[in-house]
C-alpha cells in the first residue's frame, strides 16, 4: 500500500527498508523541537504524526509490543515506557549534535535546515526501528535513510547482535541491560514483509506531481532570494553612482583651477586616466600640457608654469583619416582610435564657452590605459584660464557618464549572474525531476510488460533513479545556500544596525496593507531604543516584514466601533541579557498548539481558521524563511497563542486569541556600536 | 525507412523512457551531449528531426566539468536554421525543444524558430502531451525530404 504523505515511499523503498525494519520513526524538527514525532508504518501504509505529545513514544512502544496494526491509532495509552530503548532514542535525538565521537553506531545526515542530525536503529519489543533525529526534506529523505541503513548494517534478514560499540554506549546511559536486546524479526513478520516488499514495487500515485510541486517550491525560494539580492545590488550600485556624481559635482570651489585639478584627479582616479592633454591651438606644438595620473595635481597655467609638450604621434594616437593631422581635424568626436564605444562618449558643445573649438574626447591609448584628451581652443590668443569652467564641466560630465556606464555594466552583470543562477537552479531541479519521472516510467513499463522494455532497463533505471534523488538533494541545498551574496544567511554581508530601525522600516513597508485591512500598527516606544544587532539588514528587514505581514493576515479586521491593533513591542517575558527581542502581537484566529511548531516548517501552510490544513494561504515558505533568517543570525523565533483570558489555546478553542511571535537576536555589544537608532528620541 | 533523429541532451539517461517511446515510433536516435558535437554530426549527416535542450554544455570541455550554458541551446538552434552554415543541407529541419527553461522571453525567441509552439515542451514532461507530439511528428514526417549526404 503506497503512502500518500511525505516522506513518500516510491518503489525503490524496498531497498531502503528491508525486511527487518518495519518502522521508522522521525523525531524533531530541530534540536529545540525534539518532541515532534512522525511514525511511518510502511507495511500498513500509515503515518502517525504527534507533535509535542509527550506520550508519543510510549504509545508507539506499546503498540509495537501489543500488536501494532490495530492499535497504532488508538488513544488509550498513557503509561510510561520503560521496557525498550526508546528513551535512548529520545536522548539521541535531543543531543544529536553532541554525538561527534559517539560510540553508538549512528550515521549522520543533514536535515532540511542544513543542521547535522543522526540516525540509528533501536530495538523496540524485539523489532528494529529506524530513528532519525530531525525532519527530512522530502527529496532527500529516502536517500538519507538508505545511507543510514547501509551504514548501520541492518539489511541482513537475520537476527543481528548489538555491537560492542553500541553496548558501551548503552552502558554510558546507565539503562538496565535488559532493555537492550538484539532486534529479532519474527518469522511471520518476514512473510508480511515479503508481501510488503512486493507492494512497494508499485509506485505511489501522484508521486511525480508531488515532486513537481517540490521543484516549484525550490524555484520560488530561489526566485525570492534572487529578488531580494537583486534589490540589494541595485541599491548598492545606485549608492555608488550617487557618491561618484557627488564627488565630481563637489568640485566647485572658488578657485577654478583647483576645482579643475580636483575634477581631473577624480577623473584620473576613477577612470584610470593616464594622460590629460590641453591644446592651446591647432598645431601639435600648441599642446600646452600633459599630465600623467601619477604626476599629482594640475599646475596652474596662469602662473606661467612650464609644461612639457604632448606628442600625439609618439603616443600612437591616430585619427580616422591618416591625412588628418591635429591641425586639420574638425570633428573631433569622429576620431577613431579603434575603440568606438569610447568615442561615443565624446563631449562636445554644451557648457563649452567655445563650442566650435573645443571638445573632450575620451580615448584608449593603443595597448595602454584609458586617456582623456581635452582639445582646444583652435583660436589663437585665447587664454587657457577661460577654459577652466568648460574643462571642469567636461570632466564632471565625462566622469558621471563613464561611471554610470561602468556601474550599469556591473549591475547588468550582477543581474545576469543572478538570473542565470536562478535559471540554472530551475534547470537542475527540473532535469532531476524529469530523470526520476523517466526512470519510474521505465520501471513501470517493465513491470507491466510494455513492448520494448526489458528487465535490464529496470536495473539501469533504478540506478539512475538513485542518482537523480541524490542530485535533487544537492540542489535543495544549493537553492538554500550555495548562491552567492545574500542567498546564504551565514555568508551574507552584515553590519551593526539598531534593531529598532529595521523594525520601523518593516512596519512602514506594511503600513498600507494595515490601512487597507483597517488594522492599526502600534509600535511601542521601547522599539526605538533597542540596541544594535549585527545582521544583514536586508534579510532581517525581510524577516520582520514577513512576520508583520503574517500578523496582519491572521488578525480580525476592524469591526463596528472596535479598533483592531497589531502591536510591535519589546518582549514582556524575561530573556537572556545578551539578547534583544521584539514581539509582534496580533488579535485574531490564533494558532492551535499542535500547529505552532509546524508553521515554521518548509511548505506548511496554515488554513483559514487555523484548525485544518484544507484552505491554505500563501506558499508556505514565508515563516520557514523567517526562521531560516533568524536562526542563520544565531537568533530564535517562536510563537505563542492564548485567549484573552490567558488560557492556552488548545485544539478545541481557537477563536479570539492573542498570538505573539517573539524574535530574539544577539545584541551587538561591541563598544563602537551606538545604542538607539534614527527613531530614538 | 527510419526517421533519423539527432537528440541533443546533456543527460540522455534522464529521458530514457521518452527515447524508448520514440524508438517504438520508428525513430533512429543519435544522442549527443554538447552543441559542438551536434553541429559536427549535422555537417556529416542529414537528420530528419533534431531534439534540443536549451541548457547545454557548449563542448566537451564544459561537459567534462559539468558546466552548462543557458544560451548554448538557442545558439545551436540559430546555427541549425542558418542556411549559410557550413554543411547545412536542411535549414528547415523540424525541431523539437525539450527543456527546463521557462523564461517567457527565451521561450518566445525559440518558438519563433519552431514549426509550432506545440514543439516546445517543458521538463518534467507530461506523458500524454509528449506522446501526442511524438505521434504528430512521426505522422508529419515526409520521407521525400530526407536527403542523406
Amino acid at each position: 500500500m503506497p503512502l500518500d504523505k511525505w516522506p513518500c515511499v516510491p518503489d525503490t523503498f524496498s531497498s531502503v527498508l528491508p525486511g527487518d525494519l518495519p518502522f521508522f520513526l522521525q523525531t524533531g524538527a530541530t534540536h529545540a523541537l525534539g518532541r515532534a514525532v512522525s511514525i511511518i508504518d510502511p507495511y500498513e501504509g500509515r503515518r502517525f504524526d504527534a507533535i509535542e505529545r509527550f506520550d508519543s513514544y510510549e504509545r508507539f512502544c506499546r503498540c509495537l509490543r501489543g500488536g501494532y496494526r490495530d492499535q497504532l491509532v488508538s488513544t488509550n495509552w498513557d503509561a510510561k515506557c520503560t521496557e525498550c530503548d526508546m528513551l535512548v532514542a529520545e536522548h539521541l535525538c535531543a543531543h544529536s549534535h553532541e554525538f561527534q565521537n559517539a560510540l553508538m553506531p549512528v550515521t549522520r545526515y543533514r536535515c532540511y535546515m542544513g543542521l547535522e542530525e543522526v540516525a540509528t536503529t533501536i530495538s523496540v519489543g524485539g523489532l528494529s526501528v529506524m530513528v532519525v533525529s530531525g525532519q527530512f526534506r522530502p527529496s532527500e529523505g529516502l536517500s538519507d535513510v538508505n545511507t543510514a541503513i547501509s551504514c548501520l548494517g541492518v539489511r541482513s534478514p537475520q537476527q543481528y547482535e548489538v555491537s560492542q560499540a553500541m553496548w558501551e554506549s548503552i552502558c554510558r546511559f546507565n539503562f538496565p541491560n535488559e532493555l537492550w536486546m538484539g532486534a529479532v524479526v519474527k518469522e511471520e513478520e518476514q512473510i508480511h514483509l515479503l508481501c510488503y516488499a512486493e507492494e512497494l514495487q508499485m509506485v505511489a500515485e501522484g508521486f511525480e506531481a508531488e515532486l513537481v510541486q517540490e521543484a516549484q517550491r525550490i524555484e520560488e525560494i530561489a526566485q525570492n532570494y534572487y529578488d531580494m539580492a537583486k534589490g540589494e545590488v541595485e541599491a548598492r550600485i545606485m549608492r555608488e553612482i550617487s557618491a561618484a556624481v557627488s564627488e565630481a559635482t563637489a568640485c566647485k570651489a572658488e578657485n577654478l583651477w583647483d576645482s579643475v585639478s580636483d575634477a581631473l584627479d577624480v577623473l584620473m582616479r576613477e577612470l584610470n586616466v593616464e594622460y590629460v592633454a590641453f591644446f592651446s591651438g591647432r598645431a601639435e606644438r600648441d599642446t600646452v600640457l600633459t599630465l600623467k595620473a601619477s604626476a599629482g595635481s594640475l599646475p596652474r597655467v596662469s602662473e606661467g608654469a612650464s609644461f612639457p609638450h604632448f606628442n600625439w604621434r609618439k603616443a600612437g594616437i591616430r585619427t580616422q583619416d591618416e591625412r588628418d593631422t591635429p591641425t586639420q581635424v574638425r570633428d573631433w568626436t569622429s576620431v577613431s582610435l579603434g575603440d568606438h564605444e569610447l568615442i561615443d562618449l565624446g563631449f562636445r558643445g554644451g557648457a563649452n564657452p567655445f563650442p566650435l573649438s573645443a571638445c573632450l574626447i575620451p580615448v584608449r591609448l593603443p595597448g595602454g590605459p584609458f586617456a582623456a584628451l581635452v582639445i582646444g581652443p583652435q583660436l589663437a590668443g585665447v587664454n587657457l584660464v577661460d577654459y577652466e569652467s568648460f574643462v571642469m564641466t567636461a570632466c564632471r560630465d565625462l566622469a558621471t557618464r563613464v561611471l554610470t556606464l561602468q556601474l550599469a555594466q556591473i549591475l547588468e552583470q550582477d543581474r545576469s549572474d543572478w538570473e542565470n543562477s536562478s535559471r540554472l537552479t530551475g534547470h537542475r531541479v527540473r532535469a532531476s525531476i524529469q530523470s526520476m519521472q523517466s526512470q519510474l516510467n521505465t520501471v513501470r513499463a517493465v513491470q507491466t510488460g510494455e513492448p520494448g522494455f526489458i528487465a535490464a532497463d529496470r536495473d539501469t533505471a533504478e540506478k539512475d533513479l538513485q542518482i537523480a534523488f541524490q542530485d535533487l538533494r544537492e540542489i535543495s541545498y544549493a537553492a538554500e545556500s550555495s548562491v552567492p551574496g545574500a542567498f546564504d544567511v551565514k555568508i551574507a554581508r552584515r553590519e551593526s544596525v539598531p534593531l529598532g530601525d529595521i523594525v520601523w522600516d518593516a512596519v512602514e513597508a506594511q503600513r498600507d496593507l494595515a490601512d487597507e485591512n483597517g488594522i492599526e500598527i502600534e509600535v511601542s516606544e521601547g522599539i526605538s531604543k533597542l540596541p544594535p544587532v549585527y545582521v544583514n539588514p536586508t534579510l532581517m528587514r525581510f524577516a520582520f516584514i514577513n512576520l508583520i505581514n503574517n500578523g496582519l493576515k491572521y488578525s480580525y479586521p476592524r469591526q463596528k466601533d472596535r479598533k483592531r491593533i497589531l502591536r510591535v513591542q519589546p518582549p514582556h517575558r524575561p530573556f537572556d541579557p545578551d539578547e534583544v527581542g521584539v514581539e509582534i502581537v496580533n488579535f485574531g484566529l490564533g494558532i492551535k498548539q499542535a500547529d505552532r511548531t509546524r508553521i515554521f516548517e518548509w511548505g506548511v501552510r496554515l488554513a483559514k481558521g487555523a484548525s485544518t490544513f484544507r484552505e491554505v494561504y500563501g506558499k508556505g515558505i514565508g515563516l520557514w524563511e523567517v526562521k531560516h533568517i533568524i536562526e542563520g543570525h544565531g537568533g530564535r523565533v517562536s510563537v505563542s497563542s492564548v485567549h484573552h483570558s490567558r488560557e492556552p489555546v488548545t485544539d478545541q478553542n481557537i477563536t479570539q486569541c492573542i498570538t505573539v511571535f517573539t524574535v530574539l537576536l544577539l545584541a551587538d555589544m561591541r563598544p563602537h556600536t551606538v545604542e538607539g537608532g534614527r527613531h530614538a528620541n | 525507412m527510419p526517421i533519423k533523429v539527432l537528440w541533443v541532451e546533456e543527460e540522455p539517461q534522464s529521458l530514457r523512457y521518452e527515447m524508448k517511446l520514440a524508438e517504438q515510433q520508428g525513430w533512429e536516435i543519435t544522442a549527443v551531449a554538447t552543441a559542438s558535437e551536434a553541429l559536427e554530426l549535422m555537417n556529416d549527416a542529414a537528420f530528419d528531426l533534431v531534439v534540443v535542450d536549451l541548457i547545454l554544455p557548449a563542448d566537451s570541455f564544459q561537459l567534462q566539468r559539468g558546466l552548462v550554458d543557458p544560451e548554448v541551446g538557442m545558439q545551436l538552434i540559430t546555427s541549425i536554421r542558418d542556411p549559410g552554415r557550413k554543411g547545412c543541407t536542411l535549414p528547415d529541419v523540424p525541431l523539437l525543444v525539450i527543456t527546463a527553461v521557462v523564461s517567457p522571453r527565451q521561450k518566445a525567441q525559440v518558438v519563433e524558430k519552431l514549426t509550432s509552439d506545440r514543439y516546445y515542451l517543458t521538463k518534467p514532461l507530461q506523458n500524454e502531451v509528449y506522446r501526442e507530439v511524438l505521434i504528430e511528428l512521426t505522422q508529419a514526417w515526409d520521407p521525400s525530404k530526407h536527403s542523406p549526404l
